[in-house]
């Protein structure tokens, strides 16, 4: 057997043939709907979240905060089996509503939010108290654009994490067409009994593109975002 | 008209300790009035209860006659403005001028109307557009004052707008806020650490002091008939000197060398105490040698250029006294220089509790002013 490090010709075949083999444009747009949507559900919910850590005071907020953010030690793992049961018995399995709605409360994306929301001075809240703007207009029009950078981050965070994940869309996905890429790839490489290496390799790059593309579109972003809380 | 009325006003946050005691106030419209204090004294405290930002604990608020203890914020029709400004920093300028003015259905000309007129008065019209961060400390502080004068609240509170800039600067905001207030007719409540802030801008002021009210008058009442001693040497600057001494029937001993004229004269009853001497540095003077109450050592000299702070201890004592005296005196350390005590203007006080007991000139304006306001 011979081998070369370059191939003698460039041939695109690979890619034509790994949208004809799995339905994998399908399960790109499965994949893009889910992830959008548990990243604008994970930003509504910590950034609304940490609103109320930071800027309203009611009995017990440190505690129950510590609380919440206690959960991050208990893993995924752990939990998934009781919340399948639950996704099972409310029909959501296949569904978008399944691969979504469990990821929305998000303990790390309200520590993150809340050190951000903390920096900004409380004179800011007490003036449009003064003012007379309510509470959730001061909530839209000032706190989310002055933490523009910090809510970035976390929707890059939460958009890359759900794109790759594996283990939770496989169980409450049975069908074609509410798979994900992950799933797909992994269905690429086992179809057969010798893997077509060639159109795994053609699947996996297309499935990397739109995380790089974020990654390189982010990470000026991301950057600033993960290390803004620890110099000030 | 009284505006806004405290009564028995108190604060406590946990319950047991009060951080505000009994403070009762009532303001005048269109007045002045600023809270003065060291830090730490419950001024912001006050102010903040009064905005509706601070729970009240005890007592009442009253704005215009009407029961204000529990309403919010923006039903208490005021403005008020932060030691830093508070400005959104997304926004800019002009958007941060108006921001809220749609909360009081203000139309969208008259906002703009409103705006344009204040950063006129204010020097903000070039700089309508640019951001907070694109601005200078004094420029970030006139668009904090312009957004409360937008507002065209008839109360502005405003928490130690002044002390994030430099002292040239706070000079003239000093006078132009003053000026403003004037011309709008607005009641001012002003806090402030800065004891020279609130003499040049207040038409009455109270000074705090550990969450008590310790005097409220006009400044220069309070600044010739202080209440107690620590009235007394946190007003003027430099402060006054106190010392202790003591005083019998034939005068106030000040240390062994030197005895000065009893100013109260036959009031036997306190005289008889051991009181506390307070005189102000412009008090002491420059004497001929014969008439000097005491020969004393010059510690230090600070020249100002139109007067010389001369720091002396008198005759060994551990305390050092300031003179304040006009013109220009070339000291060196180590001088012994002949003083005289204005014996009128000595003021006297209680030694266990710092009460006022003999004021100079009992709280008139000494002769020369008198004249020359006539």
């Amino acid at each position: 057997m011979s081998g070369q490090l370059l191939p003698s010709s460039l041939s695109l075949n690979n890619y034509l043939e790994v949208f004809q083999k799995v339905p994998l444009l399908t399960y790109l747009l499965n994949s893009f709907v889910t992830s959008a949507i548990v990243m604008i559900g994970q930003l509504l919910v910590s950034s609304l979240a940490a609103f109320a850590f930071v800027f309203m005071k009611f009995k017990g907020r440190d505690f129950v905060f510590f609380l919440f953010i206690s959960t991050m030690m208990i893993p995924w793992e752990a939990t998934m089996v009781p919340n399948f049961m639950t996704i099972q018995s409310l029909g959501w399995t296949n569904s978008y509503l399944g691969l979504t709605i469990p990821f929305f409360a998000l303990a790390f994306g309200t520590f993150l939010l809340r050190q951000h929301f903390k920096t900004i001075p409380q004179e800011l809240y007490e003036a449009s108290q003064v003012a007379g703007i309510s509470r959730l207009r001061f909530f839209w029009n000032v706190i989310l654009p002055v933490s523009r950078s910090s809510l970035i981050t976390l929707g890059i965070y939460s958009f890359l994490t759900n794109w790759n994940m594996y283990l939770w869309p496989l169980l409450v996905t049975n069908t074609e067409s509410a798979r994900t890429v992950q799933i797909g790839l992994k269905q690429l490489q086992t179809q057969e009994i010798a893997s077509d290496w060639g159109i795994v390799m053609a699947g996996v790059v297309i499935v990397i593109l739109p995380t790089l593309l974020l990654l390189f579109a982010g990470q000026k972003k991301l950057q600033k975002g993960l290390t803004q809380g620890a110099i000030k | 008209m009284t505006h806004v009325s405290l009564t028995g006003l108190k604060k406590s946050y946990d319950g047991k300790k009060n951080v505000i005691e009994q403070v009762d106030l009532q303001l005048q419209q269109g007045e002045f009035f600023v809270l003065v204090g060291p830090s730490g004294c419950g001024k912001s405290t006050i102010l903040r209860m009064i905005a509706g930002l601070e729970p009240i604990t005890d007592g009442e608020l009253f704005v215009n006659g009407k029961r204000m203890n529990d309403a919010p914020p923006n039903k208490r029709d005021l403005s008020m403005v932060f030691q830093n400004y508070a400005l959104y920093p997304h926004l800019n300028v002009e958007q941060n001028i108006t921001f809220g003015l749609h909360t009081k259905k203000i139309s969208r000309e008259e906002q703009r109307r409103r705006c344009q007129e204040a950063a006129d008065m204010l020097g903000l019209a070039d700089y309508l557009k640019r951001k907070p961060r694109e601005l200078s400390g004094g420029q970030r502080q006139r668009v904090a004052l312009a957004r409360a004068i937008v507002t065209q609240a008839p109360l502005c509170l405003m928490d130690e707008p002044l002390s994030n800039l430099d002292a040239k600067l706070r000079t003239r905001m000093r006078s132009e806020i003053r000026q403003i207030q004037r011309k709008l007719g607005i009641t001012m409540i002003y806090v402030t650490h800065d004891q020279t802030e609130a003499m040049t801008m207040a038409d009455r002021m109270m000074i705090l002091h550990e969450g008590q009210a310790m005097q409220i008058g006009k400044p220069l009442d309070i600044y010739n008939h202080p209440a107690n001693t620590f009235v007394a040497s946190f007003i003027g600057s430099p402060a006054m000197n106190v010392m202790e001494a003591d005083v019998s029937p034939s005068g106030i001993v000040l240390s062994p060398h030197c005895t000065v004229p009893n100013p109260m004269k036959g009031n036997v009853k306190a005289a008889s105490k051991n009181v506390q001497v307070g005189i102000r540095p412009e008090h002491i003077l420059f004497s001929a040698p014969e008439q000097a109450d005491a020969v004393v050592e010059v510690v230090n000299t600070e020249v100002l250029g139109t007067e010389t702070l001369i720091t002396f201890i008198l005759d060994n004592a551990k305390e050092q006294w300031i003179a304040r005296w006009n013109g220009q005196w070339q000291f060196s350390v180590g001088d012994r220089i002949p003083i005289r005590f204005d014996s009128d203007a000595i003021h006297l006080f209680s030694k266990e509790n710092g009460r006022i007991l003999w004021a100079a000139n009992d709280g008139q304006p000494n002769q020369t002013a008198r004249e020359v306001l006539r």
